[in-house]
């Protein structure tokens, strides 16, 4: 297999691509062998179908579905050769920065997913409707519980906790449930080692991307009332940690 | 002032908003520029500046006309260009409620006056391809509400309609162009779309509400078809089933009970030659009662 010449990523972009990159060699050999040689495509080429990817992560977007590599191959056919396609998904990357200011990000299992990178200040303007302002309101409750058990819940413990805030919460809020798992708000990982293998719920990607954990301990802390955040160890740790992670890669 | 950060601001509210009213839209620009302590600008040089960078994700701002039930209300809309079959796969709304759309569109679009009674909306799940039950079909139609695809009015007597809202117009408009080409209706003065306006049956002109009663403001023949050649008499005519839908309110109060009550004679007398949302037929029980007038 002869090597192919890939186009250096710029720095700034890195990280999340070249992660997906690296997955997406594994799972599509077999375009190995038609995509040697640079990216075919002009420049124009490159901008116009950055632009329909840029279209379609949008409308992805309106369900908050990850985006997946799949599809963007399957609607935009002339993407057939890997450095074409790291070509245009670099340049679809800065156009969603300059025109909208989202990031693209990668997520588990070859998708994509925007970022908002100025969240704070568009929380002023957002207007949701009823049914969603519950769901979010629903969001955050599963998030800092799963936060507050140190990052990972059991579905026991979590239809526990939820049926505690209301009666038959936890069961009503099933389907909910699996939304958030399918917009990577959650995340489940199965345990094999215990009999019967249970499956418990971590932050997933998303819900990484978009909450702040200090918030939602200074959150859990006004709910309990004049409690520090520093009073929880565990929780305190791990949103230093998170505080590292953003400022060395601001 | 260069694309930047208020631009970029403006476009998240659109993107979540979708359709604002354009009376809001130079609020909503405004409070982006103090958000980042620029100058004010003015709306419409805006959207040209972002629409020229639009164009790259085949996103566009269009204005467009909503006919609600107390009048038309200019907005603006954040369109998207880009048609396909990947785009269909990512709808929000399975093939299924697609195409119950589509048959809900086709009603309203052929209807007398762009409205459909919620029931018969609800009726249409029973004629798709692959059958959608009544409660499904109901919960559709709510999050089709919510979403802002369709306007739901609910008039005095109780009865509840559904009509087509600002951002399916826009978003559709090319499909409703060359779908119904003979059952749509452009506006005379504006040019845009209009389903709820005033029809010449004489002379097939259509116009918005509002656009009629601008032009009666200023012209010599009130009500009468703006159309050179022809002098139809078209509205307002309140309709006697429900005085409180559709009324049409004209400027001269004191002309306007005079106007009023002719056109409610002339009416008897002139087979009406224009019909401006008749239908006692839909009123049904409402049937008349020219009494309350």
């Amino acid at each position: 297999m002869s090597r192919r010449t890939k186009n250096k990523p710029r720095k700034n972009v890195v990280v999340e691509m070249d992660d997906d990159t690296e997955e997406e060699e594994e799972e599509e050999d077999y375009t190995l062998t038609q995509s040697q040689g640079a990216c075919q495509l002009s420049e124009k080429d490159v901008k116009k179908l950055a632009g329909q990817v840029c279209n379609m992560l949008l409308a992805a977007e309106i369900r908050k579905s990850p985006l997946k590599s799949s599809d963007i191959r399957k609607g935009i056919t002339s993407l057939k050769s890997r450095s074409s396609y790291k070509t245009v998904m670099i340049k679809a990357g800065e156009m969603m920065e300059h025109l909208f200011g989202y990031k693209i990000m990668s997520v588990k299992t070859h998708g994509y997913i925007l970022v908002n990178t100025v969240g704070s200040t568009f929380a002023k303007y957002e207007q949701l409707p009823r049914s969603e302002e519950v769901k979010r309101g629903l969001l955050i409750a599963i998030l800092a519980a799963i936060f507050m058990n140190e990052g990972k819940m059991s579905v026991g413990g979590l239809e526990s906790f939820l049926n505690a805030l209301d009666n038959d919460l936890g069961s009503s809020s099933k389907n909910m449930i699996q939304e958030f798992l399918r917009q990577k708000y959650l995340e489940s990982t199965v345990n094999d080692l215990t009999e019967p293998p249970t499956t418990m719920y971590t932050w997933g990607d998303r819900a990484n991307a978009e909450f702040c954990k200090k918030k939602v301990l200074e959150f859990v802390c006004e709910v309990y009332g004049n409690m520090k955040p520093s009073m929880w160890t565990y929780q305190w740790k791990l949103v230093n940690e998170e505080n590292d992670g953003k400022e060395s890669s601001s | 002032m260069g694309f930047g950060r208020v631009h970029r601001l403006f476009l998240q509210v659109m993107l979540q908003r979708r359709s604002v009213d354009e009376s809001e839209a130079q609020g909503l620009l405004g409070n982006c520029c103090k958000e980042y302590g620029e100058a004010m600008q003015e709306l419409e040089p805006f959207i040209y500046e972002v629409n020229k960078e639009l164009e790259s994700v085949e996103l566009a701002l269009k204005t467009t006309v909503e006919e609600r039930e107390d009048g038309d209300y200019p907005c603006l809309v954040l369109v998207n260009l880009m048609t396909g079959e990947v785009n269909r796969a990512l709808s929000p709304f399975s093939q299924q409620e697609l195409n119950f759309v589509q048959l809900l569109v086709a009603k309203l679009v052929t209807s007398n006056d762009g409205e459909v009674k919620m029931n018969t909306a609800i009726n249409l799940c029973l004629l798709i391809k692959q059958k959608m039950k009544v409660s499904a079909c109901e919960k559709l139609i709510e999050r089709l509400v919510e979403d802002k695809w369709l306007l739901q009015t609910t008039y005095d007597s109780g009865d509840v309609y559904l009509s087509l809202s600002s951002l399916i117009v826009a978003e559709i408009n090319t499909y409703l162009e060359e779908t119904y080409a003979d059952d749509i209706h452009k506006c005379f003065f504006c040019t845009k779309l209009t389903f709820k306006g005033y029809q010449c049956h004489q002379c097939k002109v259509a116009m918005h509400r509002n656009c009629a009663k601008k032009y009666w403001q200023t012209s010599k023949k009130a009500n009468s078809c703006p159309s050179g050649s022809c002098d139809a008499y078209l509205g307002p005519v309140s309709s006697p089933a429900s005085p409180s839908k559709r009324s049409r309110v004209m400027s001269d109060s004191s002309d306007e009970m005079e106007e009023e009550e002719e056109s409610m004679e002339k009416e008897e007398e002139q087979k009406p030659v224009v019909q401006k949302r008749r239908n006692s037929l839909r009123r049904g029980k409402e049937k008349v009662n020219y009494e309350e007038e």
